[in-house]
């Protein structure tokens, strides 16, 4: 039986040498200013505190505050996760080099193949809306890091 | 992270704690993998001429899709009662989307968000 495709491209792709963020100059990222809009209606997420895990019940305890929004609504807000707000803007840093300062032609070396069912690969927003004339506007890339040491791999393993 | 999420998901089930453990190890060869993902600002007049081509919504094809975030207003979800409902950025959390492997995985009894 033929290796499954996605992952052999997930292979290649985690051992592309232009995908190396050590190789990139990579600019800081900050975030906009946190606001709330109140025109809006925003959804009553359940938050739970992962910090005290090995205290006796506590996961018990975690496990029955979660409970319905694990099995009627499918998602809910994690904190006391351990990871840093440096780690998380170092990966957003990364990324946003990505996008912004990466030559397209090094982007477009990895594109997906929407069509055959890929998930792994550079998606360039080249399409339309239907006759609209307008382009869409998302711009994504998986960052596959398997057998790098770089901190995008590092992050991945606090996840 | 994610080992205590799946620990917790195994207790609601009443299943043995590492039930989803060994499906999830990041030693082992897998799909995972970290998106970064960019949207580019448009303006309302363009966001309404697109409307009609907005697919109404997905859900994650993963177990668990975890979003760091970033202070703008880019998630809705769907609740049960079929409304769409924006989710507030929490400082320091991260927004935690089960996916359908996960619903498959539990034959149901864990419930796929469906986002747009």
């Amino acid at each position: 039986m033929p290796a499954p495709v996605k992952s052999q491209l997930a292979e290649e792709w985690s051992k592309d040498p232009s995908l190396d963020p050590s190789q990139w100059p990579i600019q800081p990222y900050s975030r906009p200013p946190l606001t709330t809009d109140k025109s809006v209606k925003y959804a009553p997420l359940v938050e739970i505190d992962v910090s005290n895990w090995d205290a006796p019940g506590e996961k018990q305890r975690l496990a029955d505050q979660l409970h319905h929004a694990v099995r009627d609504v499918g998602f809910y807000i994690v904190k006391g996760h351990g990871i840093t707000d440096e780690e998380v803007l170092e990966i957003l840093a990364i990324a946003n080099t990505y996008f912004h300062n990466l030559p397209l032609e090094e982007k477009r070396k990895n594109p997906i193949d929407l069509a055959a069912g890929q998930s792994f690969g550079y998606r360039e927003p080249t399409r339309y809306y239907g006759d609209t004339g307008i382009k869409e506007t998302l711009e994504t890339v998986p960052y596959l890091s398997p057998t790098r040491t770089d901190s995008s791999t590092k992050f991945t393993r606090t996840c | 992270m994610a080992k205590r999420l799946l620990i917790l998901h195994a207790l609601i089930l009443e299943l043995p704690e590492d039930y989803f453990l060994e499906m999830h190890d990041y030693e082992n060869p897998s799909e995972d993998f970290i998106r970064w993902m960019i949207s580019y600002p448009r303006s309302r007049a363009e966001h309404e001429a697109t409307e009609p081509y907005n697919i109404g919504g997905h859900a994650d094809f993963s177990s668990l899709t975890m979003l760091f975030e970033q202070n703008v207003l880019g998630l809705q979800i769907l609740s049960r009662d079929g409304e769409w409902l924006w989710v507030k950025p929490v400082k320091g959390g991260i927004t935690i989307n089960a996916g359908e492997s996960l619903q498959h995985l539990t034959k149901g009894m864990c419930l796929m968000g469906s986002e747009n």
